[in-house]
C-alpha cells in the first residue's frame, strides 16, 4: 500500500434510519471525509445527532450505509473490512465490555481471539493507567476508568488508526498526552468529542458536521479563520461618540453586548490595531483597554452549526 | 474460528447466568441424592415388613368381603364370599412393600420411568435458558460491538458462538447426569439394590446420557438462535416455551397425523430410544435425530441470516 493512500476515505455518505410507521431519518447525507496517511490527531465535530456516531459505525460494519462508499486503508469496508480490521482501533459511544469480568479478563478474552497473549494486555492495561484495577470487575469501573479499559481494548491489536467516537471522559490530561503521543509517533487518531477545548489543544486537523453534512474541514487554525473576521475589542468612556467617530473613519463597529457597556468590538485584523488607536485619540477619546477579540474553536463550532449556518 | 470458539467458550462458562444455572443443577442433584436416599429403605423382607404385608392383606380381604366382592366384580358361583375373595385377592407375600432403591431406576430400559427422564427434561430447559442469555447478554451489554470491530465477519461470529454453546452444553450436560448417577449411588449401595445394573445396562444407561446431554446441546442452540433472532432473553425464551407448551399441544389435539413432526414427540423418541404411548406412530432413534437436526438447523440458518444483517447501533 503506498504511503499516500489516505487512511480514511468516505464519499458521498448517505444513511437512513428507517423507523416503524415508515418514517425514516437522515442521519449522514452526502458526507465526504478524508483522513491523509502520516499520522495525527483528527477531530469530528458536530452537536448531538449530526451523524458523527452513524458515520464510525458505518465505517467499522456495524450498520450499513444507504449509499455511499468508504475506505480504510484503501481498501472497500463493505467488501472486506475483516482483512484491514486489525489496523484499526476503535471505541463507539461507550465502550462496551462485561460488567461483570475483570478488566483484565476483558481484555485477554479480546486478545484471544486473535493470538494476544497476557503480556501485551498488562502493558496496554499500565498504559492507560489501570494496572492497580486490573483484577477488579468492570462494574465498579467509574466512567472514565470503563473509558480508558475501551481505550486499552483499541490500543490491544497496536492499531496505525485509532477511531474513537466520544472519548471524552477518557480524556483526561493522561489520555490527551496518550492520543498526541499516539499522533506523533505516526498513528492516526480520528475522533469525535464535544470538548472542544481540549480538541482545539489536541487535534492537528478538524472536521465539523451538522445534520449529517460537512460544513468545514481542514487544519485547526485555518478553520478558526474562517469561523468569522477577526476583530478587536475596545473599552472607552464615551462608547457612543466612539461609534460615531469609528464609523466616520470607515470602520465596522459595534457594542459587543456584553455587561460592560463601553465595549466596543471593531472588525479588523488584530495586527491593524494601531489604526483604531490613532483615529479614536484624535477624537481625545481614550482607551482604557484595547485586545484581541480572540476566535476560539467552540465559537466557531456554535456559529457553524447554529440554524441556517449550514 | 478455533480461537474464537475457545474463546466463546470461556467466555460461556465464565458467565454468570450459566454458574447461576449450574449453582441450580447441582442443589437440584443433592436434592435427588438426599431425597432417595432418606425415603429408600435397605431391606424388605424384615419381620417388620412381613407384618405390614400381611395387615394389607388382610384389609383388602375385608374390604373385598365387606363391599360385597368388590360391588359384584368378585363373583362366587360355587363357593362363599369370603372364599372367592380369598382367591381374588393376591397372597400376603406381594403386599410386601419394597422400599429399596434399585439403581436401574436410574434408567428404565425397556419401560417405566427413569430419573434420567426427569433430569433430562430439566437440562434441556437450562440448556434452552442458557443457550438464550449467552446472545441474549451480548445485546444487552452492547459487548457484541466491541466483538464485532474485531471480527466483523459475522457468520464466523455466529457459529463460533453456536459451535461454543453446543459443546459447553453437551460436556457439562454429560458431567451433570453423572453427577446424577453419582448422588444416588450410595442410595443403591446402602439403602437398595445394583441388581440388574449389568454391563448392558451401564451400555444403556450411558448411551441415554449422551443422548440427553445431545438434546440438552441442541436446546441451547436453538435458545440461542431464538435469542439472536429476537435479540432479547427474555422474548426468546417466552417464545420457546409458549412453541413447546401451546402449539405443539394444539397440535396434538387437534392434528393428531402431525404429531410425528412435533419437536416435543421426536425430542422424546430421541431420549427414551422408545416408542410413545401416546402416539401411534413408529420412529428410529435416528430418524427423531435427524427430524430435530432439520429444525435446529433451520432455526439455525434464520438465526444466522437475521445477525449477519442486523444493524448493531
Ligand atoms: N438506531 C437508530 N435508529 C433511528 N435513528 C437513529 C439511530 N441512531 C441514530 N439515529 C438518528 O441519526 C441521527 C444521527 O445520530 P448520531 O448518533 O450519528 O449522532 P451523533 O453526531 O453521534 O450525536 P451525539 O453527539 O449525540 O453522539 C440522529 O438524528 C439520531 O436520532
Ligand atoms: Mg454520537
Amino acid at each position: 500500500m503506498s504511503s499516500a493512500t489516505p487512511v480514511i476515505e468516505v464519499e458521498g455518505l448517505r444513511k437512513e434510519y428507517r423507523r416503524i410507521r415508515g418514517r425514516t431519518t437522515v442521519a449522514v447525507d452526502g458526507l465526504d471525509l478524508s483522513v491523509p496517511s502520516g499520522g495525527g490527531v483528527f477531530s469530528f465535530l458536530g452537536p448531538n445527532g449530526a451523524g458523527k456516531t452513524t458515520t464510525v459505525r458505518c465505517l467499522l460494519g456495524l450498520v450499513r450505509p444507504s449509499a455511499g462508499q468508504l475506505r480504510l486503508f484503501g481498501v472497500d469496508t463493505q467488501r472486506d473490512l475483516a482483512s484491514v480490521v486489525g489496523r484499526v482501533g476503535s471505541i463507539v459511544e461507550t465502550p462496551a465490555l462485561f460488567p461483570g469480568f475483570s478488566g483484565r479478563r476483558n481484555l485477554a478474552l479480546l486478545g484471544r481471539v486473535v493470538g494476544i497473549g497476557l503480556r501485551r494486555v498488562d502493558e496496554v492495561l499500565e498504559l492507560v493507567g489501570l494496572a492497580e484495577r486490573a483484577d477488579d470487575k468492570v462494574k465498579s469501573y467509574s466512567l472514565g476508568m470503563r473509558q480508558r479499559l475501551g481505550m486499552g481494548a483499541a490500543l490491544l491489536r497496536d492499531p496505525e488508526l485509532l477511531v474513537l467516537d466520544e472519548p471524552v471522559n477518557a480524556l483526561d490530561p493522561a489520555g490527551i498526552k496518550l492520543l498526541r503521543r499516539l499522533g506523533d509517533e505516526g498513528r492516526t487518531v480520528f475522533l469525535s468529542s464535544h470538548l472542544l477545548g481540549e480538541v482545539q489543544q489536541l487535534c492537528d486537523h478538524v472536521t465539523i458536521l451538522a445534520r449529517g453534512r460537512m460544513i468545514a474541514a481542514g487544519p485547526v487554525a485555518e478553520v478558526l479563520e474562517r469561523g468569522r473576521a477577526s476583530g478587536v475589542l475596545v473599552k472607552v468612556a464615551d462608547a457612543d461618540r466612539a461609534l460615531d467617530v469609528l464609523a466616520q473613519a470607515g470602520y465596522t463597529a459595534e457594542r459587543t453586548g456584553t455587561a460592560s457597556q463601553d465595549e466596543l468590538r471593531v472588525s479588523v485584523a488584530p495586527a491593524r490595531a494601531a489604526g483604531i488607536t490613532e483615529v479614536l485619540a484624535g477624537a481625545r477619546l481614550f482607551l482604557h483597554e484595547l485586545r484581541p477579540d480572540e476566535i476560539d474553536l467552540e465559537t466557531v463550532f456554535l456559529e457553524l452549526t447554529s440554524e441556517g449556518g449550514a | 474460528m478455533i480461537s474464537l470458539i475457545g474463546v466463546e467458550m470461556r467466555r460461556g462458562l465464565a458467565r454468570r447466568s450459566t454458574r447461576g444455572l449450574l449453582a441450580v443443577a447441582l442443589l437440584g442433584i443433592a436434592v435427588i441424592g438426599v431425597s432417595i436416599f432418606v425415603t429408600s429403605r435397605a431391606t424388605f423382607d424384615t419381620a417388620g415388613g412381613l407384618a405390614e404385608a400381611e395387615a394389607d392383606h388382610n384389609r383388602v380381604l375385608a374390604d373385598c368381603v365387606g363391599s360385597n366382592g368388590f360391588g359384584g366384580e368378585v363373583r362366587s358361583p360355587g363357593p362363599s364370599l369370603t372364599e372367592a375373595c380369598e382367591q381374588a385377592v393376591p397372597p400376603p407375600e406381594s403386599f410386601v412393600r419394597d422400599n429399596r432403591f434399585h439403581l436401574t431406576d436410574l434408567w428404565a430400559v425397556d419401560e417405566g420411568d427413569s430419573i434420567l427422564h426427569v433430569t433430562a427434561v430439566f437440562l434441556v430447559i437450562g440448556a434452552l435458558m442458557g443457550g438464550a442469555t449467552f446472545i441474549g447478554g451480548e445485546w444487552r451489554w452492547g459487548t457484541i460491538t466491541t466483538l464485532l470491530t474485531w471480527e466483523p465477519r459475522r457468520v464466523r461470529v455466529f457459529l463460533a458462538k453456536a459451535a461454543a454453546a453446543l459443546l459447553v452444553t453437551f460436556v457439562l450436560g454429560i458431567v451433570l447426569q453423572a453427577l446424577v448417577g453419582l448422588s444416588v449411588l450410595p442410595a443403591a449401595l446402602w439403602r437398595g439394590t445394583t441388581a440388574g445394573a449389568d454391563a448392558e445396562w451401564f451400555r444403556a444407561a450411558s448411551g441415554a446420557v449422551l443422548r440427553a446431554s445431545a438434546l440438552g446441546a441442541g436446546a441451547a442452540v436453538l435458545g440461542y438462535a431464538v435469542a439472536s433472532i429476537g435479540r432479547n432473553t427474555a422474548a426468546a425464551l417466552g417464545v420457546a416455551f409458549a412453541y413447546v407448551s401451546v402449539f405443539e399441544a394444539l397440535v396434538r389435539a387437534l392434528k393428531p397425523g402431525w404429531q410425528r413432526w412435533l419437536m416435543g414427540d421426536n425430542g422424546a423418541v430421541f431420549l427414551t430410544g422408545r416408542q410413545l404411548r401416546t402416539a401411534d406412530f413408529e420412529r428410529t432413534v435416528l430418524e427423531a435425530a435427524v427430524i430435530l437436526a432439520v429444525y435446529l438447523a433451520a432455526t439455525l440458518a434464520a438465526g444466522a441470516f437475521v445477525f449477519a444483517r442486523r444493524e448493531v447501533t
